[in-house]
């Protein structure tokens, strides 16, 4: 029941956050947010407050919550912006739905309630979920600290907190199961992704897209247990997207929220810099608007999220483990010379244990990649087409130099597989702008 | 000369084409229930023919006109729902094969479940030359062949994979759910982590206390990815301190590091052949005691030091207590 209580309060908060940033969102894209951002935010602060001294438990986290909902509420009304909560008339609109339709929504409630059924049954059990999350959390719970014993312990602060201090608050809250958060991590990103397709799309194209996206099996898998990357392809993904609509649609508030959720997936998983991707994307459009303005939008608050993690590791562990420091390394690493042997195998490696983890959907991609092109490609699609490639020549180039400075680099290959799993939520949406000209009209 | 045949005979053909799917149906169902090549091997007539014979019957549906006619429209509707039929039938044996073990359908049902593909592809081959509208609005966007066409094969085949792939892992979960509702937090560890690491790693948190110092097999080896792993480990046996020895040697001196215990372990996993063999530690220990684990909790204690080619090859679990 606790813990029940200090979940919505969380959502609660990411709501007000949320209505904050962008005015109208419908509410199954404002719920999805709301739980994204309150989740990432709070665990975020609870760091934040912890490296400031302030113990963790129960009473303080429930302190910070409510007062920062008290904050927000009173900012809202300052700005007098309105707090609508329009509760929809679920059996009507699902009356009205076609039988095609009907059956993907039975379909996805099936496997929402599989998930989430799944997740609550079983403990915590996956390895890295045990000995690297669930540890830290269990600890942090019974003592209090984290940044003043993190190193005190072996793996304790190789990740950041997003999931260890979720499973902190279950912990703390009298719960004894926290997989549950995953399967709202898995509801709440198919809610998002549903809504922003359906922005330009017909309601059974955006039902189909995310029937697509909830089938895909290492989504399903990721949703039942305590693994980091389903939080992390939730942020990323629908940072992206939201980086996406705001360059093709000029809005600020959208690049913002971007800028938030690309920002919080690096507190889900910090060691993979994809998001330099995003970084030049905003920067071509700054330059190309002419505006640094936009740029200092999406870079100050995706800063003030991504680095404080960086400067405690980098403070616990040296300067190697930052990003700095990785680019640094950069120039010694390129000095090796080009290596042909070297680029074969690094592509082979990233085909078989990347591309081909794709499956089908990169078929579809392909042909939707053909039509934009034999169609003269739009600037939009294109812009969508860009951020994939970006994101694709990024893990490409990581693999190549952690190839030069790892010898064991081929060891891992189910770590690529799952570092390289927010690519179908993305081709899925580019498919849709290309094959069901969805492009997010203009207002 | 061909077109006047098909406008002679074009009805008959139609008319005859659910006759013909019927009997294909009834071929495919006794392959899958009595076995395969049973037709051939009592008739001599290859199944192959009358699947062909269908497809080359329902392939004059391209030229038909009598299509609009109540029994081909239908026959349409009846194709239609045995793909959901054959379908649903065709996952749920797949589902039941993947839960239960290999060939636990047929010892079951007596039914082959990879046949039961056939009458499900029969059924989508119907349904698709039966729908006449859908073969016009082609024939006058041709675009809709190279555009659409790919593109609905290839989502109908991630659909079907994703569900297959879903189904394999749901599968054993749900049905360890159903079997065990109200099973205890050590019993779904057990299914989860293997029963036999998690019955050892209770037994050694019981055996040893909490300020013990505690020396666990080499890591990364194979066989034991498991208790060889500190971080892993330490969760379960937190605030116990780990160190990992060598596969031949302590790596440290037992004595001067304070090191109470040393596991007694024959590794999770088997050795890869001819490269490594189970059983840790490949040493002698001078031991105040050696705890040996039996089956169902029961546990034995030896006062004897541990001599290695003693239990060489053994099957052993334990827990040695280092003498000081």
């Amino acid at each position: 029941m606790q813990v029940l209580l200090i979940f919505i309060l969380i959502v609660v908060f990411g709501y007000l956050f949320s209505s904050l940033i962008i005015k109208d969102l419908p509410l199954a894209e404002r719920g999805g947010l709301s739980y994204l951002l309150g989740m990432g935010l709070i665990t975020l602060l609870i760091f934040f407050f912890s490296w400031a001294g302030i113990k963790i438990t129960a009473t303080s986290i429930i302190a910070i919550v409510s007062g920062l909902i008290s904050l927000l509420f009173f900012v809202l009304v300052l700005l007098k912006r309105k707090i609508e909560i329009r509760l929809p008339n679920v059996q009507r609109i699902f009356i009205e739905l076609s039988w095609f339709e009907k059956i993907i929504c039975l379909v996805i409630g099936v496997i929402f309630s599989l998930s989430l059924l799944i997740a609550l049954y079983y403990p915590v059990y996956v390895w890295d979920a045990l000995a690297l999350y669930d540890f830290t959390a269990k600890i942090v719970a019974q003592t209090g600290y984290f940044v003043q014993i993190a190193n005190q312990y072996f793996y304790f602060a190789q990740y950041p907190l997003l999931v260890p201090l979720g499973h902190t608050i279950v912990y703390l809250f009298g719960g004894s199961n926290p997989q549950f958060i995953y399967s709202l991590y898995f509801f709440s990103f198919a809610a998002i992704f549903y809504s922003v397709i359906r922005k330009g799309a017909s309601r059974p194209a955006a039902l189909f897209a995310t029937l697509l996206l909830v089938t895909t099996p290492a989504l399903f898998a990721h949703s039942t247990f305590a693994y980091t990357n389903l939080p992390y392809t939730a942020f990323y993904v629908i940072g992206i997207i939201y980086l996406y609509i705001a360059v093709t649609r000029n809005r600020p508030d959208y690049l913002l929220m971007s800028s938030l959720l690309v920002g919080l997936s690096t507190w889900a998983r910090s060691a993979e810099p994809l998001w330099l991707a995003e970084i030049l994307i905003v920067l071509i459009y700054a330059v190309r608007k002419k505006s640094i303005y936009s740029a200092l939008i999406f870079l100050v608050p995706f800063f003030i999220i991504q680095q404080p993690w960086n400067i405690f590791q980098a403070r616990l562990y040296g300067p190697t483990l930052s990003t700095a420091g990785q680019i640094s390394l950069i120039p010694a690493i390129l000095s090796t010379g080009v290596d042909f042997k070297r680029i074969w195998d690094v592509s082979l490696y990233v085909y078989r244990n990347v591309v081909q983890s794709w499956g089908p959907i990169l078929a579809i991609f392909l042909i939707a990649v053909f039509f934009d092109i034999k169609n003269w490609i739009t600037r939009k699609n294109l812009i969508m087409l860009l951020i994939i490639l970006a994101n694709f020549m990024t893990i490409y180039t990581g693999t190549y130099l952690f190839s030069i400075r790892f010898q064991e680099w081929k060891d891992i290959p189910d770590s690529a597989i799952r570092m390289s799993m927010f690519f179908p939520p993305l081709m899925i949406y580019y498919i849709s702008l290309v094959l069901g000209k969805v492009s997010p009209k203009d207002k | 000369m061909f077109n006047r045949f098909l406008a002679r005979y074009i009805k008959y053909i139609l008319f005859l084409l659910p006759v013909v799917w019927l009997v294909a149906l009834a071929v495919s169902f006794a392959e899958a229930y009595f076995y395969p090549g049973v037709l051939l091997k009592h008739t001599s007539i290859e199944p192959l023919l009358i699947y062909l014979t269908f497809g080359i019957a329902g392939s004059f549906g391209f030229y038909g006109s009598g299509w609009k006619k109540q029994p081909i429209r239908s026959f349409r509707t009846v194709s239609f729902y045995s793909i959901y039929v054959f379908g649903l039938g065709y996952y749920t044996f797949y589902l039941l094969e993947k839960i239960h073990y290999p060939n636990y359908v047929f010892s079951t049902f007596h039914i082959h479940p990879l046949e039961l593909g056939t009458p499900l592809a029969l059924s989508i081959y119907a349904f698709i030359i039966s729908s006449k509208d859908v073969l016009l609005v082609i024939r006058k966007n041709p675009e809709i062949l190279y555009k659409w066409f790919p593109v609905v094969v290839i989502t109908s085949w991630i659909l079907v994979k994703s569900f297959i792939d879903l189904g394999t892992s749901v599968a054993r979960d749900v049905s360890f759910i159903i079997k065990n509702p109200t099973a205890s937090y050590d019993q779904k560890m057990e299914e989860k982590l293997g029963k036999k690491f998690y019955d050892y790693v209770l037994f050694v948190k019981k055996s040893t206390p909490e300020d013990s110092k505690i020396l666990i097999p080499p890591f990364p080896t194979w066989p034991w990815a498991q208790s060889g792993n500190i971080p892993y480990m330490t969760y379960f046996l937190y605030p116990r301190v780990l160190l990992n020895g060598e596969e031949y040697s302590p790596k440290y001196d037992l004595n001067k590091e304070d090191i109470d215990y040393v596991l007694l372990t024959w590794g999770e996993l088997d050795a890869p052949a001819g490269v490594q063999t189970n059983g840790w530690p490949k040493f002698d220990v001078k031991a105040e005691k050696i705890v040996y684990m039996l089956n169902e909790g029961k546990t034995v204690e030896r006062e004897e030091d541990y001599i290695y080619k003693k239990v060489e090859n053994k099957q052993m679990w334990g827990l040695i207590k280092v003498k000081k």
